[in-house]
């Protein structure tokens, strides 16, 4: 058992970690809003955490601070996230649908262009040498996996309390949201900063994990990653994200021993699940149960 | 009395169309009034001025004692002014339940933290909207059917859905448009006594358009009429039925001297 973590560990903690990326995503989306903008957090979050984390200026309050210079990291993240995420969403959530997803994807092209320019970012090198929180790779998910657990809690819980109706009543229809008392603009921009913190936060955790930082982390592939964690898992299940970044982080592992032929097979496995799985992985489950238990009669 | 919505020299226009020219009306508290008028008359566009989803170009609206003439949709509704649609806009992917209970949180006062921790008073507040919305369910006769997507429904129960969800509001002004529309005579019949009996049982008061003359006729105190985006009459039923000017708008130009 040990050997199994010793050579998969990093690989669980990955999924955990991306996983939470997928999470961000799905937040928005629970307000019908799709942004590509997690990934421009993520590598926000991650350069406070790095620049906290190694400027020599705050080399006392390290000091000083210890072990809980982590949560402060995740803290200075988490404030400038939705600092952030509220200017950026005002403007861009009045825009719709494929209108949206340019902006966020601009907004992830500025911060990458941002960083690289900015000298205390550390340029096209970036930051590298920030502080490990642990010796093992694999204690990571003492990061991770409370955050996943609350990022989890909180999409359960906002899809079954009565306030969460409003994310939805926006989804399904603005208009009609609107006619009902529901504040439209509010609604989306709550729902956009939710996922805009949980990236940045994400972002923090993960600069002492991956040990280096830069522009690399905030690019539009990486963006584009994160989306296919949510729509292969299922964009109508709060397991879907998991299942997404189970499935895209593992597999390139899983095939390695088919040596360069692998990412082909990995390109035929996802276009296989979106031909054959419209709603994800989560939601071709909920068919299939649907299914058994309707004694195939039901449509 | 002093009127429950006063509009006053409402005006939109749409490129070269002119859809609302000018309309003042005032509708007084208690009264069922009718808006009827050709196609593309301008009925819809007036309903979308009154409750904020189009903005005037000049013009005010006054609902309760508020100016709401550049007010959102969503400041609208909470001051107690619903409406159902034409082409009706549920939220297909939600419950007939959830439906309702969206409209009946239009009072809520916890917010998404006092959710998230669970506070005794969003507790309450959560099962209190469920139980007014299962009460209403009931009242336009969907309540077996609570749990199921808003989709699924039948043409005819999807009006009937959307008026239960607008009642959620605790509407003053409740705005049907075109609520007969695709119903069948049996259920036309049957509206126009739900709309009497909803307007008794909440205090209500109601402004409808309306394609189907009888029904019009037989159930509003008085009615409005729109051509061409313009108002050219306004009254009793029987007195706009015999007016020369709305003869002519339905039955075109010549018919004083075909007749």
């Amino acid at each position: 058992m040990s050997g199994f973590f010793e050579n998969y560990g990093f690989l669980i903690v990955t999924i955990v970690q991306q996983a939470l990326l997928g999470l961000s995503i799905y937040f928005p989306l629970m307000a019908g809003q799709l942004s590509l903008a997690s990934i421009g957090f993520y590598s926000l979050g991650g350069y406070v955490a790095a620049v906290m984390g190694t400027h020599p200026a705050l080399a006392p309050l390290r000091e000083a601070l210890g072990f809980w210079m982590f949560p402060l990291e995740w803290l200075g993240a988490l404030v400038l996230s939705v600092i952030l995420g509220i200017a950026v969403g005002y403007p861009a959530l009045r825009l719709r649908g494929i209108y949206l997803a340019l902006a966020t994807v601009a907004f992830v092209q500025v911060v990458n262009v941002a960083v690289l320019n900015m000298p205390i970012a550390g340029g096209a090198v970036g930051i590298f040498g920030i502080p490990q929180a642990f010796e093992s790779r694999l204690d990571y998910i003492w990061f991770f996996g409370p955050l996943f657990l609350l990022a989890l809690f909180l999409v359960w819980r906002i899809g079954n309390m009565g306030r969460g109706l409003a994310f939805f009543a926006v989804r399904e229809d603005e208009l009609a949201a609107g006619a009902m008392g529901v504040a439209v603009t509010g609604n989306k921009v709550t729902a956009f900063v939710l996922g805009c913190a949980l990236a940045g936060v994400t972002g923090a955790m993960s600069a002492p994990f991956l040990n280096t930082w830069n522009a690399r982390q905030g690019t539009f592939d990486a963006s584009v990653t994160c989306l296919a964690y949510v729509l292969i898992g299922g964009s109508r299940s709060i397991w879907g994200p998991l299942c997404g970044a189970a499935l895209l982080v593992s597999l390139p592992e899983l095939l390695r021993p088919l040596k360069d032929s692998r990412m082909i097979l990995n390109g035929i496995v996802l276009v296989a699940a979106c031909v054959y799985l419209p709603q994800g992985i989560m939601g071709g489950l909920a068919a299939l149960r649907a299914r058994l238990s309707g004694r195939g009669g039901a449509a | 009395m002093s009127a429950l919505l006063q509009a006053t020299d409402l005006r939109r226009r749409f490129g070269g169309l002119m859809a609302v020219c000018d309309v003042s009306i005032e509708v007084r508290p208690g009264e069922i009034m009718g808006l009827i008028g050709p196609n593309g008359a301008g009925k819809t566009t007036f309903f979308n001025l009154l409750t904020g989803m189009t903005r005037a170009d000049s013009g005010t609206v006054v609902f309760d004692g508020h100016d709401v003439t550049r007010a959102k949709p969503e400041a609208i509704a909470r001051l107690g002014l619903a409406r159902t649609f034409q082409n009706i806009r549920l939220f297909g992917g939600l419950t007939l339940m959830d439906n309702v209970r969206v409209a009946g949180r239009v009072q809520a006062r916890h917010g998404l933290l006092s959710g998230l921790c669970f506070t005794p008073g969003s507790r309450r507040e959560d099962e209190a909207v469920t139980e007014k919305a299962f009460d209403l369910l009931r009242l336009v006769g969907l309540e077996d059917r609570a749990d199921h997507l808003a989709a699924s429904l039948p043409y005819g129960d999807r009006r009937r859905l959307e008026i239960a969800r607008a009642l959620a509001l605790s509407p003053r002004l409740l705005l049907l448009d075109e609520p007969a529309a695709g119903l069948n005579p049996s259920e036309k019949l049957g509206l126009a006594d739900f709309i009497r009996a909803i307007k008794e049982r909440f205090d209500l008061t109601v402004l409808l358009i309306e394609h189907n003359v009888p029904m019009v006729m037989g159930l509003c105190d008085r009615v409005m009429v729109l051509n061409f985006g313009q108002m050219i009459a306004v009254g009793a039923p029987e007195d706009v039925q015999r007016d020369p000017g709305v003869i002519e708008a339905y039955l075109g130009g010549d018919a004083h001297g075909a007749a």
